[in-house]
């Protein structure tokens, strides 16, 4: 066969996504954070590590819940400290989200997201007037290397893990190059969009707000 | 809908994100601390926003993945015991490599009807028991793998010669007219240090060879393999970006295919010293191939220069998939991917910089011109220099190699020294295509020290 003529062939590109989410809008380093809470993430601000064998177990309960079991937390201790007389921006300095990932890769890197939109939302009603006050540290516990590749990807700040797997996946797989690197999916963000929602509503009646 | 998270947040556009980085960075240079430039001419930036949203319209593949297994055959009975245990395990796909024909009544027994995808590597061309072997398994689901042109650049010379080889596969092919004979070893490329363009390019290239020949109806007959490295998101666009540009080509001759690839981790990155991260670097690799749609993917063959025994067993474990893929299950993995800004932009970068390739090696007369010319061979070299360069100066880090080294750790020294030893350069037709890793020579100088 003649070999054929492929000079006129070029690539189709598409620029109107076929789904959009309202919170696709909302970037890392600026409130609610979905995205991270430094605005280059680890470009900035390295992943801190520590090595241990004592893993806290995963909750093995659904993502809202532990969400919604945090934000009940989170909420009964800033309402003590207010009490007490302490400014808002000052109680929540030191509140920081931990949890160990389950094997559930996608569903725990959008529980990170969405708990990071869920604490902002919070702290908002308290009427913060320092804006890293809504920003939410997350340390992640990983029992294995492919926790520890779930809780880079959902954007954690320090990481507590069995082993060092973490330095292959900073030196070798450049996945700490670029802020959240799953946004826009269609997956990604429909799953953060409900896991958010269900933990809202279960915070919300468990506290009649 | 009343959504509670849209409500109390304005959302922000890449412009004022750009502009609270550069506010973050007090003066540093954004150019400089924040974008990541890679060896395919694509720059990774700190963040990709839905107003800069590119894609390409990826087809997807409509079969099941499968973990495969690949089997040595120095015996068809310890080969079929080995089988026989794997699919036990769930293992749905086998590959057997075969230096010379073999007894398939006996390799076979009891693993036939069974619903397993069967692969070969066959290390000769022999029309005779290829269509046997045809015969034998017509019922079942298999992939021959011949790739003469494949062969031509791993060695530098034909099974026969051009016409000879060619003639042998086109007699299979009019012979066994559902089979899927052929295949292109783009895993090659990879190993000897093409970078991911080079790749596709490279891949396409050679299956126009087979199409310009054989014609559409083998379009769908062809399988590719690839090795799959370390750049997770890279890796997972490739694919992608292949499948895109294989069905851009073949509307060239009015059709379309869904076509198999199978995947194995690349050995370029693997280090003798520090084995241990082979594990993770292969098991990563496997996951960007999962989720960039790779049909088959297997670990490829034990070797004990990388691997201990254990761990590269619990590489056949499949719970990697079923983690990634728990939530999701009556999904296609492929589909996670839909509408990721990164991703679809890296297959979109990639796609065009590969079409150009491509074009360019069909313009200057085809892949196999350009493997007689020395070009192909040249070029990948070339990045494989490049790369080799960059691992020297500690640009290109490989733990435990040249970076976070573990001083006590000696190589498992009784594999066999043969290894290393550099192949006697013998005659051949064409300038052979050699895949060589990034730590080779490194790895050479401290045995030579610790000897």
């Amino acid at each position: 066969m003649k070999r054929k003529d492929f000079s006129k062939l070029k690539v189709e590109v598409q620029e109107e996504k076929s789904f959009h989410f309202e919170h696709e809008n909302y970037i890392a380093g600026l409130a609610p954070y979905l995205r991270g809470i430094f605005s280059s993430m680890y470009m900035q601000e390295p992943l801190k590590t520590t090595i241990s064998n004592n893993i806290p177990f995963p909750e093995n309960i659904p993502p809202e819940i532990e969400l919604s079991n945090f934000l009940t937390k989170s909420l009964h201790f800033i309402q003590t400290r207010i009490k007490e007389n302490t400014l808002i921006d000052q109680c929540v300095s030191t509140l920081v989200f931990h949890t160990t990932v389950s094997e559930n890769h996608f569903d725990e890197i959008t529980k990170m997201r969405a708990a990071r939109i869920l604490w902002a939302n919070l702290i908002k009603l308290f009427n913060a007037k320092n804006q890293d006050s809504l920003a939410l540290n997350i340390h992640a516990y990983a029992n294995n290397y492919l926790n520890t590749l779930t809780v880079i990807l959902g954007g954690c700040q320090t990481l507590t893990s069995k082993d060092k797997s973490y330095l292959f996946f900073k030196e070798e797989t450049n996945i700490l190059k670029t802020v959240d690197p799953w946004a826009g999916s269609f997956y990604i963000e429909k799953r953060t969009a409900d896991i958010a929602n269900k933990a809202w509503l279960l915070f919300s009646r468990e506290n009649n707000m | 809908m009343s959504n509670f998270i849209t409500n109390n947040f304005k959302p922000s556009s890449s412009a004022a994100w750009k502009q609270k980085i550069q506010f973050d960075l007090k003066g540093a240079d954004y150019n400089e601390s924040l974008l990541t430039k890679t060896n395919e001419g694509i720059t990774i930036k700190p963040f990709y926003h839905a107003d800069d949203f590119e894609k390409l319209n990826v087809p997807i593949s409509g079969r099941n993945f499968k973990h495969c297994l690949k089997i040595d055959i120095s015996s068809e009975k310890a080969s079929n015991l080995k089988a026989l245990q794997a699919i036990n395990n769930g293992i749905k796909a086998l590959k057997f490599e075969v230096k010379t024909p073999f007894i398939f009544e006996t390799l076979f027994k009891n693993l036939l009807n069974k619903n397993i995808e069967f692969h070969f590597q066959l290390r000769f061309l022999s029309e005779e028991f290829t269509n046997k072997l045809c015969e034998f398994l017509k019922k079942e689901s298999v992939f021959f793998n011949i790739d003469i042109i494949g062969n031509l650049a791993k060695t530098g010379n034909w099974y026969t010669s051009f016409n000879t080889d060619f003639k042998s596969i086109e007699n299979l092919i009019n012979k066994n007219k559902l089979a899927t004979i052929l295949s292109v070893n783009a895993d090659l490329y990879q190993n000897a240090g093409a970078n991911i363009i080079q790749q596709i390019a490279y891949a396409l290239a050679h299956a126009n060879e087979y199409l310009t020949k054989f014609g559409s109806e083998i379009a769908n007959k062809i399988q590719f393999n690839l090795a799959t490295g370390n750049n997770y998101f890279f890796e997972i666009a490739k694919l992608r970006a292949f499948r895109y540009l294989y069905n851009l080509i073949l509307s060239q001759y009015n059709t379309s295919a869904d076509v198999n690839i199978y995947t194995e981790p690349s050995l370029r990155n693997k280090t003798a010293y520090n084995f241990k991260t082979n594990k993770l670097r292969s098991n990563t690799a496997n996951i960007s191939a999962f989720l960039g749609g790779a049909n088959t993917i297997s670990n490829g063959t034990y070797h004990s220069l990388f691997y201990t025994k254990e761990d590269f067993e619990e590489n056949f474990n499949q719970h990697q998939y079923f983690a990634i893929n728990k939530e999701n299950l009556n999904t296609n993995a492929q589909h996670i991917t839909k509408g990721s800004y990164y991703i679809e932009t890296l297959t979109k970068q990639m796609a065009e910089k590969s079409l150009f390739l491509f074009k360019e090696i069909e313009k200057s007369g085809g892949f196999l011109h350009q493997l007689k010319q020395g070009t192909i061979q040249r070029k990948i070299i070339e990045n494989a220099n490049k790369e080799q360069a960059q691992f020297d100066t500690g640009k290109l880090i490989l733990i435990g190699a040249n970076k976070y080294p573990v001083e006590a750790h000696k190589m498992n020294l009784n594999i066999n020294y043969n290894f290393f030893i550099k192949r006697k350069p013998h005659k051949t037709l064409i300038i052979p295509i050699i895949p060589k890793r990034l730590t080779e020579k490194q790895e050479q100088k401290k045995m030579e020290n610790e000897a």
